[in-house]
């Protein structure tokens, strides 16, 4: 890898996780309490959103999180409790648009002067498949969220 | 301020009830909450409920939508000059220069970018209403 890469990819993983800690912060009231290459967590991951994005530059995300993780954020967005916790259903939607939010942020981070087209998100359970990029791990105050963003082509 | 009649054009049901709880956290006066998932069913309750003697006071649209997006979805609005006036503040994740003054062009009175605050809607709203100096 040369140096030049190394850097973009290195900035690319700081604008990613100061995307999702944007994201986090404002919208599901968690936040990340660390981050690296990787979580202690157990893989697969139960489910996985893929967002494919457009326009000046083509790219995938991918955003994995366990269940805990998902319950809690959807929770927070929904704004129902213990007793009313959100289905399967609407764990999924909310999911789906958690990572739609860390895409879209990302980009606007990354590429202040892009503009871009996203995919809706898709959701799958379990996760299913990797792919190469550059990849964060994250521990949040409730379950792990792993995320990655393929720049400059997508998955077959 | 009025009670208002609002719209809200989101694919995703869970931005959807966002929205909505969003205004009510806001203590926004509200009288009606339409719901749309592209812009085409947003452009029929436009047609059917923006009428005189009932208008809506403003809609909330999403970007990125299947069948008709936001931006295709604003263009349409102002075609028609019955509804050339009805303020749309757009909601996304995408909040590029080149996104904003594009929405501007095409005649988007306000954005906000995900992620977005009760408070950060509620000052929006107010500014599109009158009540401040409005800023895309």
């Amino acid at each position: 890898m040369t140096h030049e890469l190394q850097e973009r990819n290195e900035v690319m993983a700081a604008e990613l996780v100061g995307a999702a800690r944007d994201v986090l912060n404002v919208m599901f009231f968690t936040d990340i309490m660390e981050e690296g290459d990787d979580c202690a967590c157990e893989k697969p991951f139960p489910l996985q959103v893929r967002v494919r994005f457009s326009g000046d530059q083509v790219g995938e995300f991918r955003m994995e999180v366990d269940d805990v993780a998902a319950g809690s954020m959807a929770g927070s967005f929904l704004g129902t409790d213990q007793v009313n916790s959100p289905s399967g259903e609407e764990v999924d939607q909310v999911m789906g648009e958690l990572g739609n939010m860390i895409c879209g942020a990302f980009l606007s981070r990354f590429e202040k002067e892009g503009l871009f087209a996203l995919s809706a998100p898709e959701v799958v359970r379990p996760a299913d498949g990797a792919i190469p990029g550059v990849h964060r791990g994250l521990e949040l105050m409730e379950g792990y969220m792993d995320l990655r963003v393929l720049w400059g082509s997508v998955s077959g | 301020m009025n009670s208002l009649r609002i719209l809200i054009v989101d694919d995703s049901p869970a931005m959807r009830a966002y929205v909505r709880r969003t205004v009510q956290l806001a203590s926004l006066p509200v009288k009606n909450v339409f719901e749309a998932g592209n812009g085409v069913e947003a452009l029929e309750i436009v047609r059917k409920e923006n009428r005189d003697p009932n208008k809506l006071d403003l809609i909330f649209a999403d970007l990125n939508m299947p069948v008709m997006n936001g931006e295709e979805f604003v263009q349409k609005l102002r075609e028609d000059e019955r509804d050339a006036n009805v303020p749309v503040l757009i909601i996304s994740t995408d909040a590029t220069q080149k996104r904003v003054t594009r929405l501007r062009e095409l005649g988007a009175q306000g954005y906000i970018s995900k992620p977005c605050q009760p408070e950060m809607i509620r000052l929006k709203v107010q500014q599109l209403l009158g009540e401040e100096p409005v800023a895309v």
